[in-house]
């Protein structure tokens, strides 16, 4: 713990270092000192990058359909930096996904959702859900011919939900097709609604995993070992020897992120044309097995299968305590049905978005 | 991994991060704006949104292919817009003769060669021209004459003026006028002479109740170049400046030339695609900086890799060697010291206004500028050396075909062995094309060195046509008008010339020629050549 | 506990070191955000054709607009000069009246009042409107707006 003997410049600040250090340093499990565990923070300054970025691009970007498409020429040729800034942000969203998914992947092999803590599960299920409407709802912005199409047909996708799919495409359209007021509400979605949403989840994410503690993996002497270590050494502080992995590992990210968007910056497709439709429609890539599967079963049933795919994400704490007292006990096996579960499930998304990515279009 | 393994990484990876951002800060360059910005003038803003692509009240424009070359255009940027054009001044805005809402009277004295133009009037008053028209509030003519575009583009509009350009459609009572008129039809000269020439604008209907005035169809579409205007005006820049974008570009390309210049009786553009300049022009287009700016285009300056008609015959020439240089003129006969059109081709004498303002040098200062151009590229004597073959060529057709054909029609016609009518018989045929299509062919393509012009359709088929169709048909034609006798004498006179020098230099050889008479004629030919007469 | 010999200072340095990389590197981002907000240089613009000389004749004036639609008075002085005036206030940017009778400028914000040339003559405008370069080519009058 950071002392005011040992770094002088805390005297500066006039708040109770100690007391709030108490407060917020959650004592880790050793078991979590490896990369692996990393992710979930990454997520989290990956977003501050978003943000910062978002912020500097919406002093250019103009939230008209006749000139939103120019704004963003504006800032890729002529604004100093303006392509870097865009680029960053675009493949700032691709890593930010994809270190929300190796979180994911992190949390659901390891279990840390058991023993009571479905609520931090919950918010970071609705995290996810965020994430991926700000990733949908920031290349709607662009309002080149894939988010104009995107849309479109996202519009269409909500239409099928059950009973209230009518309504719900009406309030995500402003209106019965795209018209002038559809892109100020995707804006007003990704610059204010889902970011303050996503700030007050993670901050409830956070709350919950203070509250709760970090869940121990493994069996019975996987526990033991870890209170020993804990006992001997002291629990592994967040602050500051998980937060400078976190660091370290977005700092790498972030290098590499630099590097995309120097070496493969963003470009822009063609403006919107509502008279023509582009061969090939593509949503952004996480969404590729999604629309794998409203190719292969007709779009009510597609919709459905979603919602019970998210029905079970967002209830999986619950699902896995079923799994594990009743089906696992019962067949004696050393392996649990829930990896299996979750194994196929990402197998069949893995398949599908590679079937996408490889595809026509592609 | 210990807490300081963990900041060394860190350091590590800021120092890199660090670096890379460096590297974007200082090897951004500035993109400065560079927006080329139409300016839409408030007087023009209904024409642009009305007949452009917004349209009006939910209609499609009306004319969206116009407005949008008019984006594209040099005017459009620098603020001229539809009704600079398209307006007419009111009264008293400027000078009556300058103002194209009056009619002027156009007067050429083809003895002194002088052009004028004064303001018409009727009862004291000047005379408004006919199709002036009330549309969306604001008086509109079609015909834009190039009065208008004499208001900001004065010394070209007077060097233009000057020229025979712009009296092209003044060939009423010629061969060529009758030939098209009334040996073909007046569809003929509708779609084809006068889309060169230039017809004489007639409006049929007045504007009436709002309803724009119409004009004859048999004068109107014409872009002519020297189509006579509805405020009696001739000329039309558009011609070669096509609307409306009037690009100075499009008229460097020798293809905008070639719309008129071409053809079996003029074949300018066909003997520069064949000549070394047109073979370098094509090879190095790309390369001859052809869009710069109107009145940039300097030869010697921004390219010299080949010359484009415009480039000879208008364009600017910067200064070389002990020569000055010229300046941009729209004046075509400026550097031209022959003309090569008529039967037998003259050097013409410069044009001296009343006020003793040069209008147009005489031919060897003519000459002198043309050769200016030459000397950008080629040496004087290279030059010199050249016109002495050209003159060669045209004195060559003059004395030998020229002349004596010319002499020996006019004796049929005097003798009346032909009728009065023109282009009724073979033989007004068979003149006429020796003088305007062979004979020209053969000048032409000598003028611009391609030689295959100068040979095989120019002097060979004169000389075929000449001696085996020419002089066999004049003869039978006086022998059946009981004039054989006469005709016969008069054929040896003309071919004899004075003191039978004619006959020795050019007509000797259909009697056979000697091995001494061969020598002579190979002597008396370099003698002619090397006596260098310019 | 501590001690303030070698292994401790160190690692104060090691921290203070990587703490002002961080520093340092924030501070490009800052330069780059900052570089990325500020406006980019407009190139100049060419001179544009307004009216004929003819039609804003020695004594008189013509009002015309410049790209941004604003009013810009051409004035045409006794003198043979040809000025281009705005009509923006020099005290606080409001639009000016041109009063062609009284020969002069009045702004309707703060009552400043500028003379038929342009200079402030009363209220709180110091500095006269601004003056468009005017070319006037073959009789042909170009204005200069940016």
């Amino acid at each position: 713990m950071p002392t005011r003997e040992e770094h002088p410049f805390l005297r500066a600040i006039p708040i109770d270092i100690e007391g709030l250090y108490e407060k917020v340093d959650e004592p880790l499990p050793h078991s979590s000192k490896k990369w692996w565990w990393c992710w979930g923070g990454v997520v989290g300054l990956l977003f501050l990058v978003q943000a910062v970025t978002g912020l500097l691009l919406a002093f250019y970007y103009r939230a008209e359909p006749a000139t939103a498409h120019q704004s963003i020429q504006y800032i890729t040729e002529n604004a100093r930096y303006g392509w870097l800034i865009r680029s960053i942000h675009q493949w700032g969203a691709t890593f930010m996904v994809v270190a929300l998914f190796l979180h994911m992947l992190r949390v659901f092999v390891t279990g840390a959702y058991r023993d009571g803590r479905w609520t931090t599960w919950v918010a970071g299920v609705f995290l996810l859900g965020t994430t991926l409407g700000l990733a949908f709802t920031g290349y709607s912005l662009v309002y080149d011919q894939t988010s104009y199409w995107a849309v479109t047909v996202t519009g269409n996708i909500l239409a099928q939900v059950p009973f209230i799919g009518g309504t719900l495409k009406k309030f995500f359209l402003a209106g019965d097709g795209i018209n002038q007021a559809t892109l100020s509400r995707m804006y007003a979605l990704h610059a204010q609604v889902l970011p303050a949403a996503l700030i007050v989840f993670g901050l409830l994410h956070l709350f919950f995993i203070r509250l709760l503690g970090m869940y121990l993996p493994g069996d019975e002497k996987d526990i033991q070992e870890e209170r020993e270590l804990t006992a001997k050494e002291g629990p592994y502080h967040f602050f500051p020897d998980h937060m400078l992995s976190e660091l370290a590992v977005f700092l790498y990210i972030f290098l590499v992120i630099l590097f995309l968007s120097m070496i493969f910056t963003a470009k822009m497709g063609a403006p919107a044309d509502p008279t023509v439709t582009p061969a090939h429609i593509k949503p952004e890539w996480y969404f590729y097995p999604f629309y794998h599967l409203l190719k292969l079963v007709p779009g009510t049933v597609g919709v459905a299968l979603m919602g019970i795919i998210g029905g079970a994400l967002l209830f999986w704490p619950f699902l896995d305590r079923i799994l594990f007292t009743k089906v696992d006990r019962a067949l004696k096996w050393r392996f649990e049905v829930g990896i299996l579960v979750g194994t196929v499930f990402l197998a069949f998304y893995l398949a599908w978005a590679y079937i996408e990515a490889t595809g026509p279009g592609a | 991994m210990g807490l300081k393994a963990k900041q060394v990484i860190i350091a590590v990876l800021s120092i890199a991060i660090l670096v890379v951002l460096g590297f974007v800060v200082f090897t951004e360059k500035e993109h400065i704006l560079v927006k080329r910005q139409v300016v839409v003038k408030s007087d023009s803003a209904g024409c642009v949104h009305c007949h452009g692509t917004e349209g009006h009240e939910g209609l499609p424009g009306k004319d969206p292919g116009i407005v949008a070359q008019w984006r594209a255009s040099e005017h459009a940027v620098q603020g001229v817009g539809c009704m600079d054009c398209h307006g007419v001044p009111k009264a008293g805005e400027m000078p009556d003769e300058k103002n194209p809402r009056f009619v002027v009277k156009m007067a050429w004295d083809k003895n002194s060669g002088i052009k004028t133009m004064t303001l018409l009037k009727k009862n004291g008053k000047p005379v408004e021209r006919p199709d002036i028209w009330n549309h969306e509030g604001a008086q509109i003519v079609t015909d834009v004459s190039p009065r208008t575009c004499a208001r900001c583009h004065e010394k070209e509009a007077e060097e233009f003026f000057n020229s025979r350009h712009n009296s092209a459609s003044q060939f009423i009572g010629s061969v060529d006028n009758f030939l098209g008129r009334f040996a073909e039809g007046p569809a003929a000269a509708n779609s084809g002479c006068q889309q060169c020439h230039g017809s004489v604008v007639r409006v049929s209907k007045p504007a009436q109740d709002g309803n724009p005035p119409l004009y004859a169809p048999d004068t109107w579409p014409n872009t002519g170049i020297g189509r006579v205007n509805t405020d009696g005006s001739w000329g039309s820049c558009s011609a070669c400046h096509s609307r409306h974008e009037f690009s100075a570009q499009v008229a460097r390309r020798p293809e905008s030339c070639g719309k008129c210049h071409m053809g079996p009786d003029h074949p300018q553009i066909e003997i520069f695609n064949e000549s070394k300049h047109g073979i370098a022009f094509r090879k190095n287009l790309a390369h001859m900086n052809i869009d710069v700016p109107g009145g940039d285009w300097v030869l010697g300056k921004n390219y010299t890799q080949a010359p484009t008609c415009s480039t000879c015959h208008m364009g600017p020439v910067a200064p070389h060697g002990n020569h000055k240089g010229l300046e941009l003129t729209h004046e075509v006969g400026a550097r031209i010291s022959w003309t090569l059109r008529p039967k037998v081709s003259i050097q013409p004498k410069g044009i001296t206004g009343k006020d003793g303002k040069v209008i147009l040098k005489g031919p060897a200062g003519r000459r002198a500028d043309m050769q200016q151009v030459c000397t950008t590229c080629h040496s004087q004597a290279w030059v010199n050396n050249f016109y002495v073959q050209f003159d060669q060529a045209v004195a060559l057709y003059n004395n030998k075909f020229g002349k004596p054909a010319t002499a020996i029609y006019g004796f049929m016609k005097k003798e009346k062995i032909l009728d009065s009518v023109p282009m009724n018989e073979k033989m007004d045929f068979l003149y006429f094309e020796l003088w305007h299509h062979e004979g020209r062919r053969a000048r032409h393509g000598a003028s611009m060195m391609g030689p295959d012009y100068v040979q095989w359709h120019g002097f060979y088929e004169l000389s075929q046509h000449f001696y085996t169709e020419f002089l066999p048909l004049a003869q039978e034609l006086a022998d059946k008008a009981g004039k054989g006798e006469q005709m016969k004498k008069f054929i040896e006179a003309t071919l004899h010339g004075k003191g039978g020098k004619d006959w020795e230099k050019y007509h000797r050889w259909t009697k056979g020629l000697s091995k001494e008479q061969r020598k002579a004629m190979l002597n008396w030919e370099r003698e002619t050549y090397e006596s260098r007469k310019k | 506990m501590t001690e303030t010999t070698g292994p401790i200072k160190r690692r104060s340095f090691l921290g203070a070191a990587v703490a002002s990389l961080l520093a340092l590197a924030g501070g490009f981002v800052a330069l780059l955000a900052g570089g990325f907000l500020y406006p980019v240089r407009k190139k100049k613009g060419k001179p544009i054709f307004v009216c004929l000389l003819s039609q804003v004749p020695k004594g008189s004036t013509r009002t015309i607009l410049d790209p941004a639609k604003r009013k810009v008075i051409l004035i045409h002085t006794k003198e043979g000069e040809l000025l281009a005036l705005s009509t923006t206030c020099t005290h606080l940017g409001c639009t000016v009246f041109y009063r062609p009778e009284k020969h002069r400028f009045d702004c309707p914000c703060h009552q400043g009042v500028f003379d038929g040339k342009g200079n402030p003559i009363s209220g709180p405008p110091k500095r006269p409107l601004e003056r468009y370069p005017v070319q006037i080519r073959n009789g042909l009058v170009f204005v200069q707006f940016d």
